[in-house]
């Protein structure tokens, strides 16, 4: 629900409830009004009646519609003002009922007590209240029409630097080096949001930039001193050497190995994350395809495994070409690395996707965690780990969507291409 | 072979300086772009492995140096930096070859070996050990003169093995050499096993001498002391 339906919802809440509070203050106000004013008027008709009385008119040449005088016992009650009212016919003939209000009063006039009566018809309390309802409806309706079209217009324009806010939030990434501009507002509460923000935005990519620094220092650092360690175990390979010392410089640079490897693949992460493989051209995917088949052939024979391909030939996809490559050549490599011997690799490359299946064990691991750095199975010890992250960045900075499945004992890695 | 290494890393400088002697070249190495200037004005030389980034001003001014004094020098660059752009760069300003750290000592020489022979087209190009023959033009190999049908994989094992003779080369570097950066995501070598195999066959087939040894463990050595 939006801020505006929210704030309007209550408003228009609040509102029946006064509304029908102000409903029932109006009705009893009108009615008393309407009581006091005609009560007012019969009593004064009715001391009109008993002045006349006073100066000796007869009661009975006074007895007009509405009016009733009677002479009643001396010792009676006296009646200073007695009102009340009933539901009588208005007219003869008529069937509707209307309020009859009464009136009535004592006199003692030349000794003798008189009570004198009158009955006026008044507006009945339904009517009232079916006037109080209707205007008071008329106003809902206004009000709801004019909140409505006002927090309408409103809204946008007190809630304008809040959506920019957002829009530049939601612009925002922290890998590409880009300011955040934020709006500029006189309202106190976006004044914060937006100070706020800056702030932490801030922070995070102070953050970043240090981790990212931090990354590519200590992978370009780290190349030389291996490239020294490497170059010395070399040359004391070359030193006479029994069979134990060999093995240990062998273990060394194979750990060397490694290392460079890792190296290698989080220099080639972080590439990827400073967007430097920007230049994508439409090349034909079908050739890479077929050009890394061809390279890791041996390989595939080597491992006894059985390779079905169905290659769409000129598929056409927007990618760099080296990202291409590697992409490919990891999916390929990775098929074959976890496989069984005797094992099947199915490649299917058509318009809309690469899909790389291969036989191996069942997953270890949530498959939604595969592509996270140094996950890997536990059982192959030799692969550093890094390989499906590779992929899945590269599909990120390429626009590709990529899946990864386990069904029929086959592993399956399907890549989308856009379009 | 005359080598000048400009490299800002002494121990590493040094590395290649023992491993280049050993093989009987002229090596001399500095590790400022200043020194390296004048060296380069003063001396000449066969060829000059350069790193690209050094202390006091980047290998590829020093490169352009080079080239606008017109010196005949091949180039080989060394570079922590893995980065495509300055691979092309290097090229495009002449350098003749680009090897990123860390490398194999026997895959700069072989690197080495090879601009050395396209630069030299005074048919350079044929290597000889005692009845094997490797002519690097038209990638054949004969052993007692009989043509060896070797894949093209095989050729380059086997003149690497022939620049890095009595060298142990362990599978890795063997690897990389053959494979390049697909060797990332390959685990186990078990194909470099199977070239050398098949590489010995086809040379024993032709009643050449086994000078492909396994040194236990560690990996091959073209021995040039059997017979």
């Amino acid at each position: 629900m939006k801020l505006v339906d929210k704030f309007t919802v209550w408003f228009i809440v609040i509102t029946s409830l006064v509304l029908v509070a102000g409903g029932l203050i109006v009705f009893t106000r009108v009615q008393h009004e309407i009581d006091r004013e005609a009560i007012r008027r019969i009593k004064s008709n009715i001391d009109n009646i008993a002045r006349d009385l006073k100066q000796g008119k007869k009661p009975e040449g006074m007895a007009i519609n509405y009016v009733e005088i009677k002479e009643i016992a001396p010792g009676a009650p006296w009646i200073h003002l007695n009102v009340y009212d009933t539901m009588a016919v208005y007219r003869p003939r008529m069937t509707a009922l209307d309020r009859k209000l009464t009136v009535e009063s004592s006199y003692l006039i030349d000794g003798k007590h008189y009570r004198i009566s009158m009955y006026d018809f008044v507006a009945e309390p339904d009517e009232i209240a079916d006037g109080v309802i209707h205007s008071l409806a008329w106003i809902f309706m206004i009000l709801l029409i004019v909140v409505g079209v006002t927090n309408l217009m409103i809204s946008k324009r007190i809630l304008s630097p809040f959506h920019k806010t957002l829009k530049a939030i939601a612009n925002f990434s922290l890998k590409k080096d880009h300011d955040i501009k934020l709006p500029v507002t006189r309202t106190r509460e976006f004044q914060q949001l937006n100070f706020f923000l800056e702030k932490m935005i801030g922070k995070a990519r102070a953050d970043y930039r240090a981790l990212k620094e931090f990354t590519e220092n200590a992978s370009h650092e780290l190349q030389t001193p291996l490239a020294i360690i490497r170059g010395k175990l070399e040359l004391l390979l070359e030193s006479p050497l029994n069979d134990e010392q060999g093995k240990q410089i062998l273990a060394a640079l194979n750990s060397i190995e490694k290392l460079s490897k890792i190296n290698h693949s989080l220099t080639l992460l972080n590439k990827l994350e400073n967007q430097e493989f920007a230049a994508f051209e439409n090349i034909n995917i079908s050739k890479h395809v077929h050009a890394i088949i061809n390279e890791l052939s041996e390989l595939i024979e080597m491992k006894s495994i059985t390779l079905r391909t169905q290659i769409q030939e000129n598929v056409k996809v927007l990618i760099h070409s080296t990202l291409a490559d590697i992409l490919i050549m990891n999916l390929i490599s990775n098929a074959i690395r976890h496989n069984k011997p005797n094992g099947t690799i199915n490649i299917t490359l058509t318009s809309k996707m690469l899909l790389v299946e291969n036989t191996g064990n069942p997953p270890e691991m949530p498959l939604n965690q595969a592509f996270n750095r140094f996950r890997k199975a536990s059982t192959n010890n030799d692969s550093v780990g890094l390989g499906l992250a590779i992929v899945k960045q590269i599909c990120e900075v390429s626009g590709l969507s990529i899946h990864y499945g386990y069904e029929n004992n086959q592993h399956q890695v399907k890549v989308g291409f856009p379009g | 072979m005359k080598v000048l290494i400009i490299e800002d890393n002494r121990e590493l400088a040094e590395n290649i300086h023992e491993f280049l002697i050993r093989e009987g070249y002229v090596c001399e190495f500095c590790y400022n772009h200043e020194d390296a200037q004048k060296k380069i004005t003063s001396f000449v030389y066969d060829c000059i492995i350069l790193d690209i980034m050094l202390p006091d001003g980047n290998g590829l001014s020093l490169m352009q140096f080079i080239k606008s004094e017109k010196i005949q020098s091949s180039i080989l660059i060394i570079s922590a930096k893995n980065s495509l752009d300055d691979k092309v760069m290097g090229l495009e300003l002449g350098a003749d070859d680009y090897l990123t750290k860390p490398f194999h000592l026997t895959e700069l020489h072989a690197r080495l070996k090879a601009i050395y022979r396209r630069k030299n087209l005074s048919g350079d190009h044929i290597l000889t050990f005692k009845e094997i023959t490797i002519n690097t033009d038209t990638m054949e190999a004969r052993v007692n003169n009989e043509l060896l049908g070797l894949t093209k994989k095989e050729f380059d094992l086997l003149l690497y093995f022939l620049v890095n003779k009595n060298r142990v080369l362990t599978r890795q570097s063997i690897a990389e050499h053959l494979w390049g950066d697909y060797t990332d995501n390959l685990s186990n070598f078990d194909f470099v096993y199977q070239h050398v195999k098949n590489l010995r066959k086809k040379i024993t087939a032709a009643n050449g001498t086994e000078y492909i040894g396994t040194v236990y463990g560690m990996g091959y050595k073209f021995d040039t002391n059997k017979s």
